[in-house]
């Protein structure tokens, strides 16, 4: 039925997936978005966030059914039409095979716990950093220059376990 | 005496011998790293690649000034990051980037320009200190085999100050890898960025949002797709310039690293070759004392042999009889 494209997740270290798709989905800064064959040009910023890859046939090995989950947390997004290619540009990416679920749940935990009185002193520190230089901090850039911040962490945490399958307590 | 001579010069080819094997381990470990270590500068291409296609799009759109693209306007307050090595054993590796890091300080300091230091490579601080200059954060032991979560640390005291406005520029003093026989320190400038230093976007500049809608710089080609961008080019920049200068960060780390076992490759191979020569010299030295003194000891046996035969004529037969056997000895 649809035409497949190439999709490529690249992290600093390697190329985490590499292959055909019929579509791909995510999680932008803007909210959800999804990418079929020939989409028009296209670079966003991408949340922290689970990608869906469907790969062309489905079955055909690939676990879920011909859904490949990878979680991705933060970089951008570069659609190419002429290319039919859609490539994912993240610092850290990670295939669902390899996450740690037992580790993602702990992360999620202590973040959860340390999460409500440290955030608005996070966000503030945050605003005298950035001051009026970024008029608009959004999630990815707090990931960027906080990545110890307890919001970021319960949020990293939360996609790598919905990337492996697992469901977060609570 | 003759034979305290031989012992000695035997025990110091015995220790120049594990010297040589030390220096053998250490070139064949730093010989092993160096591919795994170039193996790692290729795997960080994809991504680097994409990231320039990125911005060259990105940049032209961005119609706002920011400090974060272009050429400062004024410069005072300069970051420095210096990466050498942890460890010594490596040639001039560490002494060279440590003398371009001071060369370059001097000069802007001429020029009234203040510098902020941050190193990586324990080798750096001592250096630094001893010069009397401050260090403001030294990392280590990250350049045997750094990790992007190593680069992201270095970013983020770099990236970090830059952003906040308590810098005017960041440079870069480090040992680049183009291949395995050439390296060169080299100076860069990660922020502000300079667009004339990102493949396929020189010369567009920012500003020139309108221009930029009519022709696609670089990558995009000639389909001249008009791009989506999500967030809004401007916003957009703001979250992809300290990534690529994170990017930019790892690379670095990663050259550093390569040139650095490069480096200590080639130092350890010719303290090994140099560790051979002197045993084949010292052996030399201590086979001509044994032989003076065998020589010596022949010499003290004759003599000893002649001196008894003069002295009466019952020693002189039974001495008689043993020299020719003596004699070849």
């Amino acid at each position: 039925m649809a035409t497949p494209f190439h999709v490529e997740i690249v992290t600093p270290e390697r190329t985490v997936y590499s292959g055909e798709a019929d579509e791909v989905s995510m999680r932008t800064d803007s909210g959800e978005i999804a990418f079929l064959a020939h989409h028009e040009d296209f670079i966003g910023a991408a949340d922290v966030t689970v990608v869906r890859v469907t790969t062309p046939g489905g079955g055909d090995g690939t676990e879920h059914g011909g859904e490949v989950r990878i979680a991705v947390h933060g970089g951008f997004v570069h659609v190419d039409q002429d290319e039919n290619s859609v490539r994912i540009l993240a610092g850290v990416a990670e295939l669902a095979g390899e996450i740690d679920v037992e580790r993602a749940r702990r992360a999620l935990e202590a973040a959860e716990a340390s999460e409500v009185p440290a955030t608005p002193q996070a966000a503030a520190t945050h605003d005298a950093e950035t001051g009026p230089v970024v008029a608009r901090p959004s999630g990815s850039l707090l990931a960027m220059l906080e990545p110890d911040a307890p919001e970021a962490a319960a949020r990293r945490a939360r996609v790598r376990l919905e990337a492996a399958g697992a469901a977060a307590p609570t | 005496m003759a034979g305290g001579q031989e012992r000695e010069l035997r025990r110091r080819i015995r220790s120049v011998e594990s010297t040589k094997k030390i220096t053998r381990a250490f070139e064949l470990i730093a010989a092993s790293q160096i591919v795994r270590a170039q193996g790692r500068i290729a795997g960080a291409r994809p991504y680097v690649a994409g990231l320039e296609r990125v911005l060259a799009t990105t940049a032209p759109e961005a119609g706002g000034t920011t400090r974060l693209v272009g050429a400062p306007e004024h410069v005072g307050r300069v970051l420095l990051l210096v990466v050498v090595a942890d460890r010594g054993l490596c040639g001039g590796y560490n002494s060279m980037a440590l003398r371009a890091a001071d060369r370059l300080m001097r000069a802007g300091e001429a020029e009234g320009r203040t510098y902020r230091l941050v190193t990586v490579g324990r080798k750096a601080p001592s250096y630094f200190r001893f010069r009397g200059r401050a260090v403001h954060h030294g990392f280590s032991q990250m350049t045997d085999r750094p990790t992007f979560a190593d680069a992201r640390a270095v970013a983020s005291e770099v990236v970090g100050p830059f952003v906040a406005g308590e810098v005017d520029m960041v440079q870069l003093v480090s040992w680049r890898f183009r291949s395995a026989g050439i390296q060169a320190i080299a100076t860069r400038q990660v922020l502000p960025l300079s667009l004339a230093d990102v493949p396929g976007a020189s010369g567009a500049g920012h500003g020139a949002g309108t221009q930029g809608t009519s022709g696609q710089p670089g990558a995009t080609g000639e389909g001249g797709g008009f791009y989506d961008f999500e967030p809004a080019p401007d916003d957009l920049l703001q979250l992809l310039v300290p990534t690529y200068a994170e990017a930019v960060v790892y690379q670095a780390l990663l050259e550093a690293s390569a040139s650095e076992h490069t480096a200590r490759q080639r130092a350890m191979s010719a303290a090994t070759e140099n560790a051979e020569q002197f045993i084949t010299t010292l052996r030399r030295v201590m086979n001509r004392v044994r032989q003076d003194a065998v020589t010596t000891e022949i010499m003290e046996i004759v003599g000893g042999a002649e001196a008894l035969r003069r002295s009466g004529p019952r020693s002189y037969v039974d001495i008689d009889a043993d020299q020719p056997e003596e004699r070849s000895a």
